[in-house]
C-alpha cells in the first residue's frame, strides 16, 4: 500500500508541474494585464509600462514562468497584482470559508445521496422513486446562479428566514455560540445551492449501484435465509454498491470546489472561489495561480483518497 | 494685485447649507439627529488598496475618503472649499500656491498634523522608487524631474515654509493644479516615511490605513467588509456614527440585501430601481454623474474618417431610446465629449437628432449606395466591427440597439464582446515582442466606452492631442484636431475661470462637429437607503458626500 501511495504522489508531483505550466500559460496568454486594467487620464503610459516592469510583465512567457516557479520552490508564492498583499496569507485566509462551505455542503450531499438513493432503489418506480428522480435532474439542470438567486428572492427576501449573504451579521459583532449560530444560518442558503446540484447527481448514481446489486446472487441467498430486507438493503447492498459511488466521491471535491466559484459570488461568501473570479478579471496572476494549484492539489488528493478507500472497502483491490 | 484668500469664515457659509453647527470649544462641533450606533453600506467590488497613492479605482476612494483628508476638497458645484487647509494664496506669476494648514489637525494616532507631512506626500509621489503611477500628477512642480530621475535630494517646487505652512511651486502656470492637490490625501510621514516607497503596494499600511480623516480605520476582512470608527479629533468635529461598516459583493445580492434589511445604503442597478421604489421602507436616490458613455472611431479608418459616416452613424442611433429603455430614464443623452452636468458642457451645441432619413441621405452623399441589405462603395462593404467590453450590463445592452439602428441605414455591424482588458490589448497594441506600438487600421473599428471627469476637463488632454496617440498617450482614436489640441494645451496655462469655461466649451462644440468620439448616454447613480440611515446625501462627489453627517435612528 505505501508504495503505491509514493508511487501517485511522485505521479501527482508531475502532474502539478504540468498543470502549472498549462495554467500559467493561459493566464499570460489572456490579452491584456493586470496593469491595463488602471486606465486613467491621470496615469500616463509610460507610467503603466514602468508599473508593468517593476512586476516583470514585460518579460516573456517563459521567464515569468520559470521566475514564478523559481519563488515558489523557494516557498515564496509573491505577491498579488492587485493589492500587493502575499498571496500565501491572501488565498489563506479564504480557504477557511471556502472548505466550511464545502465539508457543510459535501456531508448533507453524501448524507443525503445515501439515503435517497438506497431509499428509490429500494421501491423502484414507486412515487417516491419518481419524485426523488425527477427532483434529481432538476436539480442536475437547472443552473446554480439561478437557484441561488431563487432561494434568495424566496428564502431571504419574501419570508425573510436567512440572511441574503456574508457569513456573519458584521454590525452585529456577534462572539462564542451566538456567533455559531449566527453563521449557521448564513450557511443554510449557499449549502442548500451546493446540495441541490451536487446531490442530485449522486443520488442516480447510488440507485443505480444499489440496484444493480439487489439483483446479484448474494443478495438472493441473503433473502432466502431469512435476513430482513432492511438489512440485505444496509449490510449488503448498499456496503458493496459504495465501490462506484467512492470514486465519484474522490471527483466530487473538486467539482465542489469549481461549484463554489459561482455560489460564493452570489452569496458574497469570501471564499477561493469569489477570490478566483476576481482575480482572472484583474489578470491578477499569482493569486489566480496560487488558487489554480490548490485546486489542483485537491483533485489529485481526492483521487488519491477514492483509490486508497477503495482497498480499504474492497478486500479484492490490492495495490503492489 | 490678483490676491485671494479663502478663510475659515468663508468656509462656515460655505457648508452652512448642508449642516447645521455650533460654536464648540476651539473648533467646530456638527449637530446630530443621534449620536452613536452602526450603519452598514456597501459597494459593488473590493477595493485593492488602501494607500491613496497606489492606483487608486472609485472603489479605493471611496474607502480612502472615510479615513483621510485632503489639503482641499471638492464642492458640489466642483469648485474647492478648505479641507486640511484653512487659506491658500496664488501668487502674483501664477506660478507658486502656498497653504495653510489648520490649527491642531492631529492623526489618528494623535501625532500632530505638520506642513512637513504634506511636503511629504507630494514629494513621495515624485520618488524614482514611487510604485503608484501617480508622478505625472504632480510633475509639472518645479524640480520634480530632477528628483524623479534621481538628480536632486528633493523636489525644490515643494517648500515647507514653517510648521502650518507648505507651498507648491510649478515650471509654468498650471491651471489644473488646484483640482489636483484637491484629489491628493495627505499621509503621515512618520507612518508612511517608515516604509521604503518602493514597498508601499505590499507594505501593512496599504491595507490599515493611517490619516487624519472624519474616521480611523478598524479592520479589513478581505472578501467582507472594511470597518472604520469616528474619530474624536477629526477638525470638523466627530462624525454622528460611532462606526460604519462597508461591505462588498455582487449588485443583485446587495441589492437583496438592502431589500431584506441587512443594509442601511446601498447603490442600485437601474433594473433594481423599481424594487427599490416599491418597497416603502427604502427611499431611491438619484444622483448626477460626471461620467457618460460612447462610441469610440478608429479615424484612421478609411470609412470612419470621412466625417459623413461618424454623422450618419451619430444619426442612426436611437439613443432617446436608449436613455428612456435601458435607463429607464435614469439619464439623459449628451452632445459632446462633456458631461452635461459640468461646467465644461457648452449648453449652446447643437443637438444631436435621431434622424435615420438624414443618415442615409449623408451615406448616399458620400457615395455609399444600398446594394442588398447594406451599403457600399466601389465594392467595399459598409461593414464595421464593435467591440463592447463586458461588465457594464446597460452598456453591453446598447450593442445590439446600435446594431439594429445602423442595419435601417446599411451599415453593417459586428459585435464582439470581450472584458476590459482584452479591449484594452486592441486600443493600446503591442507589437509580437511586447512593445507598445502604434494604433493601426486594423486594431479596431468602432468600440464603446465610457469617461468620467474626475475634476478638471484637463483629464481629456491625453485623448485629444496628437502627440499622444498610442504608445505615447490615451489617443487610441487618433483624433487630430490642430484647433482642439492648441485649445487643449491652452487651458492648462489658463488661470482665469471664465476664460477656462470658454476654451473648453468651444473644444465640445469643436467634438461636437468632428464626431470622433459619437456621445450616447448619460446615467445616473441609483443608491438606495433603508429606515434607520438619516442624513445620507450621496451626489456627484459620490456615496460619501456629507458621510460624517449620518445618522442612524
Amino acid at each position: 500500500m505505501l508504495p503505491f501511495v509514493l508511487n501517485r504522489v511522485a505521479q501527482g508531483a508531475v502532474i502539478l508541474v504540468l498543470v502549472s505550466f498549462v495554467a500559467f500559460g493561459i493566464s499570460v496568454a489572456a490579452p491584456g494585464n493586470a496593469m491595463q486594467t488602471f486606465i486613467d487620464p491621470n496615469v500616463p503610459p509610460e507610467q503603466l509600462r514602468a508599473a508593468e516592469a517593476r512586476l516583470g510583465l514585460d518579460q516573456p512567457f517563459y521567464v515569468q514562468y520559470v521566475r514564478w516557479v523559481g519563488e515558489v520552490a523557494r516557498g515564496n508564492l509573491g505577491y498579488s497584482f492587485r493589492t500587493g498583499r502575499p498571496v500565501a496569507a491572501f488565498v489563506g485566509s479564504r480557504i477557511g470559508p471556502t472548505f466550511l462551505l464545502m465539508g457543510t455542503a459535501f456531508a448533507v450531499t453524501l448524507v443525503l445521496a445515501l439515503w435517497l438513493g438506497t431509499a428509490t432503489a429500494a421501491r423502484p418506480y414507486s412515487a417516491l422513486d419518481y419524485g426523488v428522480t425527477g427532483a434529481a435532474f432538476a436539480g442536475i439542470s437547472v443552473p446554480s446562479f439561478f437557484t441561488a438567486m431563487a432561494l434568495i428572492y424566496v428564502f431571504a427576501l419574501r419570508l425573510g428566514w436567512f440572511p441574503t449573504s456574508g457569513l456573519e451579521d458584521y454590525a452585529a459583532g456577534h462572539t462564542g455560540i451566538a456567533l455559531f449560530l449566527d453563521r449557521l444560518r448564513h450557511l443554510v442558503l449557499p449549502v442548500t445551492v451546493l446540495v441541490l446540484t451536487g446531490a442530485a447527481e449522486l443520488v442516480r448514481h447510488v440507485r443505480s449501484a444499489v440496484l444493480e446489486e439487489l439483483g446479484q446472487d448474494y443478495v438472493r441467498t441473503a433473502r432466502s435465509k431469512g435476513v430482513s430486507e432492511r438489512a440485505v438493503l444496509r449490510r449488503h447492498a448498499l456496503r458493496n454498491s459504495l465501490l462506484p459511488v467512492i470514486t465519484l466521491v474522490g471527483v466530487a471535491l473538486p467539482r465542489l470546489l469549481a461549484g463554489s466559484v459561482i455560489t460564493e459570488t452570489v452569496f458574497t461568501w469570501p471564499g477561493m472561489g469569489r477570490l478566483l473570479v476576481e482575480s482572472v478579471f484583474a489578470r491578477d496572476y499569482p493569486v489566480a495561480m496560487a488558487i489554480n494549484m490548490l485546486a489542483a492539489v485537491l483533485v489529485l488528493a481526492g483521487s488519491l483518497l477514492a483509490d486508497v478507500l477503495y482497498a480499504a472497502v474492497d478486500p479484492r483491490v490490492r495495490y503492489s | 494685485m490678483t490676491r485671494r484668500t479663502f478663510t475659515r469664515s468663508l468656509l462656515l457659509v460655505a457648508v452652512a447649507a448642508t449642516a447645521a453647527f455650533g460654536a464648540a470649544q476651539g473648533g467646530v462641533q456638527r449637530t446630530c439627529e443621534v449620536v452613536g450606533g452602526t450603519a452598514t453600506i456597501a459597494q459593488w467590488s473590493e477595493p485593492g488598496n488602501l494607500n491613496p497613492l497606489i492606483f487608486p479605482t472609485t472603489y479605493d476612494e471611496n474607502i480612502q475618503e472615510l479615513v483621510f483628508a485632503r489639503l482641499i476638497r471638492p464642492t458640489e458645484t466642483l469648485t474647492f472649499e478648505p479641507d486640511m487647509a484653512e487659506s491658500w494664496e496664488v501668487s502674483e506669476d501664477a506660478r507658486t500656491l502656498t497653504f495653510t494648514l489648520r490649527e491642531g489637525l492631529t492623526w489618528h494616532d494623535g501625532e500632530p498634523v505638520t506642513a512637513r507631512d504634506v511636503a511629504f506626500t507630494f514629494t513621495a509621489m515624485a520618488h524614482p522608487q514611487y510604485p503608484g503611477g501617480r508622478y505625472a500628477e504632480i510633475s509639472t512642480l518645479e524640480g520634480a524631474e530632477a528628483y524623479h530621475a534621481g538628480e536632486a535630494d528633493a523636489v525644490s517646487g515643494i517648500q515647507v515654509i514653517d510648521d502650518r505652512t507648505v507651498s507648491f511651486t510649478t515650471t509654468e502656470p498650471f491651471a489644473p493644479f488646484l483640482p489636483v492637490i484637491g484629489g491628493i490625501f495627505i499621509l503621515p510621514e512618520h507612518v508612511y516615511g517608515a516604509v521604503d516607497v518602493a514597498r508601499w503596494q505590499e507594505d501593512v499600511t496599504n491595507r490599515e490605513p493611517l490619516g487624519s480623516g472624519p474616521f480611523v480605520f478598524q479592520q479589513w476582512r478581505p472578501g467582507e467588509f472594511v470597518e472604520v470608527t469616528a474619530f474624536d479629533g477629526y477638525w470638523e468635529g466627530r462624525p454622528c456614527l460611532d462606526r460604519l461598516i462597508v461591505r462588498f459583493g455582487d449588485q443583485n445580492t446587495m441589492l437583496a440585501a438592502l431589500l431584506s434589511g441587512e443594509l442601511d445604503a446601498a447603490p442600485v442597478p437601474i433594473d433594481g430601481a423599481e424594487s427599490v421604489e416599491s418597497n416603502p421602507d427604502l427611499q431611491l436616490h438619484v444622483v448626477d454623474a460626471l461620467s457618460f458613455q460612447y462610441i469610440g472611431t478608429n479615424l484612421r479608418n478609411p470609412i470612419l474618417a470621412d466625417p459623413a459616416v461618424r454623422q450618419a452613424i451619430a444619426l442612426a442611433v436611437n439613443r432617446d431610446a436608449m436613455v428612456s429603455g435601458l435607463l429607464q430614464g435614469y439619464g439623459s443623452t449628451l452632445d459632446t465629449i462633456f458631461p452635461t452636468n459640468h461646467w465644461s458642457y457648452p449648453p449652446d451645441v447643437t443637438p444631436i437628432e435621431y434622424d435615420p432619413e438624414a443618415a442615409r441621405a449623408l451615406l448616399e452623399e458620400a457615395g455609399w449606395v444600398q446594394s442588398g441589405q447594406y451599403r457600399a462603395k466601389d465594392g467595399q462593404e459598409l461593414a464595421l466591427c464593435l467591440f463592447v467590453p463586458t461588465g457594464n450590463q446597460v452598456r453591453e445592452r446598447t450593442a445590439p440597439i446600435i446594431q439594429a439602428n445602423l442595419r435601417q441605414v446599411g451599415i453593417r455591424v459586428d459585435i464582439e464582446s470581450m472584458d476590459f482588458p482584452t479591449l484594452v490589448t486592441h486600443l493600446m497594441p503591442q507589437d509580437a515582442q511586447g512593445t507598445p506600438r502604434a494604433v493601426s487600421v486594423d486594431d479596431f473599428d468602432l468600440f464603446l466606452l465610457g469617461f468620467g471627469i474626475e475634476r478638471d476637463p484637463n483629464e481629456y488632454l491625453s485623448y485629444l492631442i496628437p502627440s499622444d496617440m498610442p504608445p505615447n498617450g490615451f489617443n487610441f482614436i487618433g483624433v487630430d484636431i490642430p484647433e482642439v489640441a492648441d485649445l487643449m494645451l491652452e487651458g492648462r496655462v489658463t488661470l482665469d475661470q471664465d476664460a477656462r469655461v470658454a476654451i473648453y466649451q468651444e473644444v465640445g462644440r469643436l467634438m461636437r462637429e468632428s464626431l470622433a468620439w459619437i456621445p450616447l448616454y448619460q446615467a445616473q447613480e441609483l443608491y438606495g437607503v433603508g429606515p434607520r440611515l438619516q442624513g445620507f446625501s450621496p451626489d456627484v462627489r459620490g456615496v460619501n458626500a456629507n458621510v460624517a453627517n449620518w445618522s442612524v435612528r
